[in-house]
């Protein structure tokens, strides 16, 4: 006993302040370490590349020398790529490169915006769940379970052909109805996903530290919780906006929203018929979306390694 | 060791920091069981003191701190600081206590934010007390005042009672009606009579939405006040936020004052800290930061919930020696919870004892540690490892297996499972705590070393 009471005294209070340089030194190293030593690779790269040349051919589609998408081109229906198209054209003349470069703009136009709205609103739901439990907490998982009970495809194509209706409704009240019925689609997903990480962090000393200063809730939702949440959240909407392209292409499939314009989904449902004819009319719009998907799907899962801090330095 | 009663606080008009009379709390576990955290507590600590509080995990300790601090607020009891019961307290009044109280976690770097400078995390007090200081406008606080009486009104047992009874009445109606329509006679028209069975299930249907409608009028009228509450509150919010955001500027300059100057006197190069994260901190400077942070509001007594007991016997060492230097600076009483009985020796002006919930011992430690009354403090004092090669450790006197569930604490002393003293008296009878020699107090049928009075050398139990 008298040997325990020694180690615990022997220390005097001038040796409290600690080597300020040493310390220094070791953080700083530590530091490096945590922020730079994640390499991110050469497939993030080409995928953020990806991402980036698409978004910016779509923004900047009319400032291109492309060919006008409406246009039709004589003898060159159903030819494949040449100099001239260099992705061919589709049954009536159309060129197919500007086509899928323009068509690019509705699929993420639409996508991005749902993908958004199904964020912030998912996002909101999953926080207050996670966050205040109890009665509420069922009463909002019951109903997104029974939202994810329901096929998304089907509750999309469902709305969207009740409230704006193909050949009747305007086609920006068809794209607006397409976008709210895809973001319907998100929030389920995103507010899970929130929400169970809003359950971890909320059981932290931190929030409970937050608490004992009297800070109210709303405070340590978006001061304490928010930011730790955020990478998953941020993370799962990457692979979210992945599905919704699809998604939206699928709605275009079918024939509902407005399928008058230029987008991926009605090139591959144009070109389904011509399959045997002219797959390139497939092809092309398919291989756009395969490896904006992919890049997507990649990038959202980096951000999370990138974004994760080390939570403990001991 | 069960003990209850208050022989062992003093008056109340003595100089006292805080008084903690016949703490108790419980939480609901499943649907009927009851978790006797913390059972008829009670101490007091004098200004400028240290209280030690003791005991082995699972007895209540952090449970009993939490309380104090409200988080969850406890079952009842008393908490006096500076003459406030702090349990009777709303949740508003008890934000303005707040910053005479502080608390300090055992896992420190847990306790800080990891995505938070730590120059946020330590302002995070001053905020938070500026940010009150702009008073809400009237319709938030209607909303606040409005909100949980709303959900207390729905959750009442009598709507319950009645609109269970009531719904399945109107289900069971609408069986008999249905089942009436589809069994009964077929008329001329091709519509069926139900006859009796299908005008009971009518009946029965309308009785019981005539029941049911006031509940609903109540549902949907307080529900309508809450929208219509709730609508108001970005508008209303409006002024608040223009002030706060005009003031943010003057605000954070003299915070960051604050900030250096609470961070160099935790030994915390401020110049090189602010601006970083917790995670580039090791155990011991995040302790500092998060007891930087809890002194910041300068409070009047400060709760250690083992500080040290994640940090290493050196580190815990200089911790130690901080808490001490910094209680003289800024003139704190300390409550000082932990398992590590060395480290409560040093620190403690006095040490409570506590088993299952309840105190067993109150004394000046090194009363305490020489002469350990009660049964179980003779056995946490010989668990002390005792650095002398002569000591066999195996001769130490131990107990075995775990503490009773705290679900269904032992009748009578709860000490009684394990005692080596134990008799039929223990098990019937709860003792009370009394004053055994001066300045010491037990709660047992049967104290070591009474009414011999010999003195009992506790850890050298074998020579």
């Amino acid at each position: 006993m008298s040997g325990l009471e020694t180690t615990v005294v022997t220390t005097s209070s001038e040796h409290v302040t600690f080597n300020v340089d040493d310390a220094e030194a070791a953080i700083l190293a530590e530091a490096e370490e945590t922020y730079q030593g994640r390499k991110l690779g050469f497939w993030f790269w080409a995928s953020v590349t990806w991402l980036v040349l698409l978004l910016l051919s779509a923004v900047f589609a009319d400032l291109l020398p492309l060919k006008d998408p409406t246009a039709t081109f004589r003898g060159v229906v159903r030819q494949g790529p040449s100099a001239e198209h260099w992705f061919g054209a589709d049954n009536i003349g159309h060129d197919v490169f500007s086509r899928t470069v323009y068509g690019a703009r509705r699929s993420l136009a639409v996508a991005s915006v749902a993908t958004l709205v199904g964020f912030s609103i998912g996002g909101v739901i999953g926080l207050v769940s996670g966050f205040y439990r109890r009665t509420l907490d069922d009463a909002i998982v019951a109903v997104l379970d029974i939202m994810l009970a329901i096929p998304g495809l089907v509750l999309a194509l469902a709305l969207v052909a009740f409230f704006a209706p193909p050949g009747r409704a305007s086609a920006t009240s068809q794209t607006i109805w397409a976008t709210f019925a895809l973001s319907i689609l998100a929030v389920p997903t995103i507010a899970r996903v929130a929400r169970a990480q809003t359950m971890v962090w909320a059981d932290r000393d931190f929030v409970l530290a937050s608490r004992t200063l009297g800070t109210r809730n709303l405070r340590i939702i978006v001061r304490e919780v928010l930011p730790n949440i955020l990478p998953a959240m941020v993370s799962i909407a990457f692979i979210g906006l992945a599905a919704l392209i699809v998604v939206e292409a699928a709605l275009a499939f079918f024939g509902v929203g407005d399928v008058s314009g230029v987008s991926w989904g009605i090139m591959i449902q144009n070109g389904r018929s011509q399959m045997d004819r002219a797959p390139h009319m497939v092809l092309f719009p398919s291989l756009f979306m395969f490896m904006t998907i992919l890049s997507l799907n990649f990038v959202g899962d980096q951000v999370r390694t990138l974004f994760d801090v080390r939570e403990s330095g001991i | 060791m069960a003990g209850s009663g208050t022989a062992h606080l003093r008056d109340e008009d003595a100089d006292l920091a805080l008084r903690v009379e016949h703490l108790v709390v419980e939480f609901p576990v499943g649907r009927f069981g009851t978790v006797h955290a913390v059972s008829d507590v009670s101490f007091d600590l004098a200004n400028g003191e240290t209280l030690g509080i003791v005991g082995e995990s699972g007895c209540g300790k952090s449970t009993t701190a939490k309380a104090i601090m409200r988080v969850p607020p406890p079952t009842s009891g008393r908490i006096q600081l500076d003459g406030v019961d702090l349990a009777t307290l709303s949740a508003e009044q008890m934000r303005d206590v707040r910053s005479r109280l502080q608390m300090i976690f055992q896992d420190a770097i847990s306790s800080l934010n990891p995505r938070r400078r730590i120059r946020d995390v330590v302002a995070e007090p001053l905020v938070v007390q500026w940010l009150e200081s702009h008073r809400r406008s009237r319709v938030i606080r209607l909303w606040e005042r409005y909100v949980p009486r709303m959900l207390r009104l729905w959750r009442h047992p009598l709507i319950r009672r009645v609109a269970v009874p009531l719904l399945v009445a109107f289900f069971v109606g609408l069986v008999l009606w249905i089942a009436g329509s589809a069994f009964g006679s077929e008329q001329a028209d091709g519509t069926r009579d139900g006859g009796i069975v299908q005008a009971a299930g009518s009946v029965v249907m309308v009785a019981s939405l005539i029941g049911l409608a006031p509940i609903v009028a109540m549902f949907v009228v307080t529900a309508a006040v809450w929208l219509v509450l709730t609508a108001l509150l970005p508008i209303v919010s409006l002024p608040r936020t223009f002030s706060i955001w005009r003031e943010r500027k003057k605000f954070h300059e003299g915070a960051e004052v604050q900030v250096r100057d609470v961070l160099e006197d935790v030994g915390i190069d401020a110049e090189m800290a602010m601006d970083r994260r917790p995670h580039e901190f090791s155990g011991g400077q995040a302790q500092r930061i998060s007891i930087a942070r809890a002194l910041i509001l300068d409070p009047k007594v400060v709760i250690c919930d083992e500080p040290v007991s994640a940090l290493d016997v050196s580190v815990q060492a200089q911790v130690l020696n901080l808490l001490e230097e910094l209680k003289e600076k800024y003139g704190l009483s300390l409550i000082f919870i932990a398992h590590d009985l060395a480290v409560v020796k040093n620190i403690a002006d006095r040490v409570v004892v506590m088993y299952l919930g309840k105190v067993c011992e109150v004394g000046q430690p090194d009363e305490l540690f020489a002469r350990p009354r009660h049964p179980y403090t003779e056995i946490l004092m010989s668990a002390i490892p005792v650095i002398d090669p002569a000591v066999d450790p195996r001769a130490a006197r131990t107990i075995t297996g775990e503490p009773p569930s705290p679900i269904f604490p032992p009748p009578g002393c709860r000490f009684c499972t394990r005692c080596p003293h134990a008799t039929e008296l223990c098990a019937q009878e709860e003792p009370e705590i009394r004053e055994i020699s001066p300045g010491q107090f037990v709660a047992c049928h049967h104290p070591v070393g009474v009414p011999e009075d010999r003195v009992v050398d506790a850890p050298a139990t074998v020579g």
